[in-house]
């Protein structure tokens, strides 16, 4: 009992974050039908500027119960800076190309930017834990847990929520809908393709810096950092399908519970376990465990 | 795309075979680090054709480092527990285990199309890149296995000559490869080549490591094929050798900003070229056509 | 092709490349002499290890301009080339080499990574290229091979395992189970193979309750730790560092892992810094080739006062043990030439520059080392461990290391010609070396 409570809550830890950084990875692929593996890079510098953000935010010795807000705010301005650069400046140039230039491009981006950080911020770690330790500890079954990775499991669902809502019940979302569909006939309809992918994209991009912006206080923020959630990430979204917000919920919890598992039961399994599933999920369900239903309606 | 049985294509012949002189004329001028970085190449390039025919047949992998990992270790266990010195032999080895790979997922993946094959691929070569490092008492995990750069056909002079011989031998196995098919065979044939690739990588580098499988491994190849671009069978073979040089160019030349620098140029590539480098020799074969046609006149 | 080529080198030519010269003056070089002596300097310049290795690159750096100004090697000043690590093996191969055909180096120093030093040694030996090796700390590299042009100037996994065990046991003679988390790879196995072995031939009723491997990127190590805590080991041992380190340390710490279990991190030394004041009271640290900052090498020595003082002076920060072994390779090569110069009268040829490194014995910064294993290949030195205290150090923050311990490097050494773990295992029973 007390090992299934364990593996129970440190999946959904590990969904939670996961969850994170995929939901925007989905949902930029679900528009604009592009694999975006500058992903990682976004989620990294979400991690850079959130941590730097609080760092030099508690020098000024406020509150710490306002940062919080600085990593929101931090993942907004990453979003809002880099997002509308990269689409405007790069994507745009290749919409009408071949998927493989499309994704290949955002590689080349995913160097640059590597770069990039390691330029603004240096080599050494950035610690900015003050709004994980501040949270505090909680006992569950003789266990201590920190309480930060739950406000992060909060803030999983909260913007999962949200983006269902915005997607399903708002005049924009509708219209994005309407993109996914086709896109000739709502440009024919008066509909401003071009904005809805701007739009999309910036969307993507906060999404993966809010989830680098709230890991940040969990981790020591080094180079790098987004290499390997890239992968990951790309793992969440094949298991629950391409472009559905709800495949990107149901393949981090099943990530993270069965890596969870894993180190429980037989550690010796626990990377290798991950790409099994991913592998096994596609073999059997290609298109991913939710797409069928939602793959066209996100 | 060129046709490859159109009037261009043909009047390519001599200059490929022009090339292919340099190449075989090149190695007593070249440096031997010029060599060596050749000789990757070459044997990425095998891989990278696989990849490129695979483009060709629409099909994008995101794991074609799964069947250069495969080729390059199953040479590695063909010197570590076989005690095979020969090259030729272990090429083998690394064309079969490819090859017999690719015809077993093949059948699995033939299916699938767009992305769902680009990211099952993925999958497939990230398991395998978690095997060969969990089977850490087998494989060395990520400390690989190191191998010397085996005999050819017998023969196993100095290593510098060996080095040469197997420039030979990477170039001898890339220059004669191009045919049509079905996705399956298209598959089997990629992975051939990949499996041979791997090999060839391994003898040239002499250490065998998981990230052959990695993803960003799989990611370089893709980005070499479209480098290159798919127009021809030489595109590849160009793609390698330029993106080779000018990787070490930028370790050279900005030690601390090299991934930048690759990064600008790949962009660069991406949204000037898009035919690839391929296309840039669009020009040189307009006016290799009209003197032709002006020598038959 | 070649526009683009032309293209890509116009790119790459815009870009700044370093000053690499210190300028400086007189000193007769014997005969035979280069211009100069041109080496290079590898180590992660990206990626999650940069950290350590510009902090090593620093340290190269620094010594060597100390060198050339005081008249360089008998007269020849030393030219660094700096290489970055990152990139993986196969690159690493490729770079080599580059630096030994293309740059043609005299001397190459470096290397983090043991699947580099695997990779690039038998090219050394192929090219025939003088090559220290530096914090890689595998013991497959000269108990598994042996190697003419190669040499490690720092000691290995071997040495500071069997250190750590021996200071868990003065610590808690009363240990009864153990546990481990090392990265999946052949640091992280040789080290808890080698610890495990120790502490189960000091005391055969151990028993290990957890092994893991954590994999992912320094990103959450929450099952890991849920792991330890349900079952509270004594002794949990760690060979993490880095990013690693710091997050796994960040995580554990507020669920009460280094209250409930007694932690020993081998090369727990860098998070010391990155951690400051964080870093929790009462974890066993030990720090690559034996350094731990403040506490080893002895800061009062002068030189290594003069080291602390000039490297923060130019960096703004303290050196670290990647720092350290840098100096340790450079002093090597350094103690090497000038040893082949005494004996030869002249500068010496590669093979007596070689034959000099063999069993060579030089004074690094506050401690002597001496190549006396893998057939006078690999060094040893004394290997430190500490536990953190409550005092903190003044400037940094970080805590002090108390109760220290200073092995001699024959107490957890294998005589030569042994191999590190038939040696533990000839120990008598319950008893260490």
């Amino acid at each position: 009992m007390k090992l299934i409570t364990l593996i129970g809550l440190d999946g959904l830890i590990l969904a939670s974050w996961l969850f994170l950084v995929s939901v925007g990875l989905t949902f930029i692929y679900g528009v604009l039908r592009i694999l975006n593996v500058a992903h990682g890079s976004f989620f990294a510098l979400g991690a850079y500027m959130g941590a730097s953000a609080v760092v030099s935010y508690l020098r000024t010795g406020a509150v710490p119960e306002l940062t919080y807000l600085i990593l929101l705010g931090a993942a907004l301005v990453i979003g809002l800076v880099v997002g509308p650069i990269v689409e405007r400046v790069l994507l745009r140039r290749v919409y009408g190309r071949e998927e493989v230039a499309q994704l290949l491009l955002t590689f080349a981006l995913f160097l640059v930017l590597e770069d990039v950080m390691k330029l603004v911020w240096g080599v050494s770690p950035y610690f900015a834990d003050k709004p994980y330790a501040f949270l505090g500890q909680v006992q569950i079954g003789g266990v201590t847990y920190a309480r930060y990775p739950f406000l992060l499991t909060g803030v999983a669902l909260v913007c999962g929520a949200l983006l269902w809502w915005f997607i399903n019940r708002t005049r924009l979302g509708k219209i994005i809908l309407a993109v996914i569909t086709d896109r000739e006939v709502s440009a024919a309809l008066g509909i401003d393709v071009a904005r809805v992918y701007t739009f999309a994209f910036v969307l993507g991009t906060i999404l993966a810096a809010l989830g680098g912006a709230f890991v940040a206080p969990m981790v020591a923020v080094v180079p790098g950092i987004g290499l390997e959630v890239i992968v990951l990430a790309f793992a969440v979204v094949a298991i629950g399908g391409m472009g559905s917000v709800g495949g990107a919920a149901l393949g981090s919890l099943l990530v993270g519970l069965t890596r969870a598992a894993a180190i429980h039961l037989y550690p010796e399994l626990d990377l290798f376990a991950i790409y099994l599933v991913m592998a096994l999920v596609l073999l059997f369900r290609p298109e991913g465990l939710f797409a069928e239903v939602e793959l066209r309606r996100i | 795309m060129d046709d490859p049985r159109s009037d261009k294509t043909a009047a390519w012949v001599p200059l490929a075979l022009a090339g292919l002189f340099v190449f075989v004329a090149a190695p007593p001028f070249l440096p031997r680090w010029a060599l060596f970085l050749l000789t990757v190449a070459w044997a990425k390039a095998l891989v990278v054709l696989g990849v490129v025919l695979l483009l060709r047949a629409g099909l994008v992998s995101f794991g074609h480092g799964l069947y250069f990992a495969a080729g390059a270790y199953a040479a590695g266990f063909g010197v570590k527990t076989l005690g095979i010195q020969e090259g030729v032999a272990l090429a083998a080895f690394g064309l079969l285990a490819g090859g017999g790979l690719a015809a077993l997922l093949g059948l699995l993946l033939a299916r699938y199309r767009a992305i769902f094959f680009a990211l099952l691929n993925l999958a497939f070569s990230m398991v395998l890149y978690a095997l060969l490092l969990k089977f850490y008492w087998i494989t060395g995990g990520s400390d690989g296995i190191g191998i010397r750069p085996p005999a050819l056909a017998g023969v196993m002079p100095s290593p510098e000559a060996l080095r040469v011989a197997h420039y030979y031998f990477a170039l001898v196995l890339g220059s004669f490869c191009s045919v049509r098919h079905t996705i399956y065979l298209a598959y089997v044939l990629a992975g051939l080549l990949g499996g041979r690739g791997g090999a060839l990588a391994a003898f040239a580098v002499g250490h065998i490591l998981p990230e052959y499988a990695y993803w960003t491994q799989s990611g370089e190849f893709v980005f070499v094929a479209v480098l290159g671009g798919t127009g021809s069978v030489i595109a590849p073979v160009a793609g390698s050798i330029v993106f080779e040089f000018a990787r070490n160019y930028a370790f050279k030349l900005s030690p601390y900003t090299w991934q930048m620098n690759l990064g600008i140029v790949l962009m660069l590539v991406i949204l000037f070229l898009p035919g690839g480098l391929w296309s840039l020799s669009a020009p040189l074969s307009q006016r290799w056509i009209s003197w032709r046609s002006r020598l038959k006149r | 092709m070649r526009r683009v080529l032309l293209r890509a080198s116009v790119f790459l030519l815009l870009l700044p490349i370093a000053p690499l010269m210190a300028t400086a003056q007189v000193a007769t070089p014997p005969p035979g002499a280069p211009k100069e002596l041109k080496v290079a300097l590898v180590d992660f310049l990206s990626g999650p290890a940069a950290k350590a290795g510009i902090a090593a690159i620093n340290a190269g750096r620094l010594v060597i301009g100390q060198i050339n100004d005081a008249g360089g090697i008998k007269g020849v000043k030393i030219r660094p080339v700096v290489v970055d690590e990152a990139g993986g093996a196969v690159k690493q191969v490729t770079e080599y080499r580059r630096l030994a055909l293309d740059e043609k180096v005299d001397v190459v120093l470096g290397y983090l990574s043991s699947a580099d030093c695997l990779a690039v040694g038998p090219v050394a030996e192929e090219l025939k290229t003088v090559t220290i090796f530096n914090g890689c700390g595998t013991s497959r590299l000269f108990e598994d091979a042996s190697y003419k042009y190669v040499f490690r100037a720092v000691n290995y996994e071997g040495s500071e395992n069997v250190a750590a065990a021996l200071y868990v046991f003065s610590l808690k003679p009363d240990l009864r189970t153990i546990a481990g988390v090392n990265q999946d790879y052949a640091w992280g196995r040789d080290s808890w193979g080698t610890f495990v072995e120790a502490v189960r031939k000091l005391k055969s009723s151990v028993r290990v309750t957890e092994v893991l491997w954590p994999a992912l990127g320094p990103v959450d190590f929450s099952a890991e730790i849920s792991k330890i805590i349900a079952t509270k080991p004594d002794v949990v041992h760690t060979s993490l560092w880095s990013g690693f380190l710091d997050s796994f340390v960040k995580q554990a710490a507020p669920r009460g892992l280094f209250k409930d279990s007694l932690a020993v991190a081998i090369v727990g030394e860098r998070s010391l810094l990155a951690l400051g004041k964080d870093v929790p009271e009462g974890v066993i640290i030990g720090g690559r080739g034996g350094f731990i900052p403040y506490v080893w090498p002895d800061p009062q020595s002068p030189d290594v006062k003069r080291f602390y003082d000039a490297y923060e002076a130019q960096y703004g920060e303290i050196p670290i043990a990647d720092s350290f072994n840098m100096v340790q390779l450079v002093l090597a090569m350094k103690a090497a030439y000038e040893k082949a110069i005494r004996a030869h009268g002249r500068w010496p040829l590669k093979e007596e520059l070689i034959k000099a490194l063999e069993f060579l014995e030089f004074e690094s910064l506050g401690t002597r080392v001496s190549m006396a294993l893998g057939n006078g290949h690999q060094a040893i030195h004394p290997q430190v461990f500490g536990i953190t205290g409550s005092k903190r150090h003044p400037k940094w923050g970080f805590p002090l290391v108390e109760q220290v311990r200073i092995f001699p490097a024959e107490k957890v050494n294998p005589p030569r010609g042994m191999k590190h773990l038939d040696w533990i295992r000839s120990w008598p029973e319950g008893k260490g070396p």
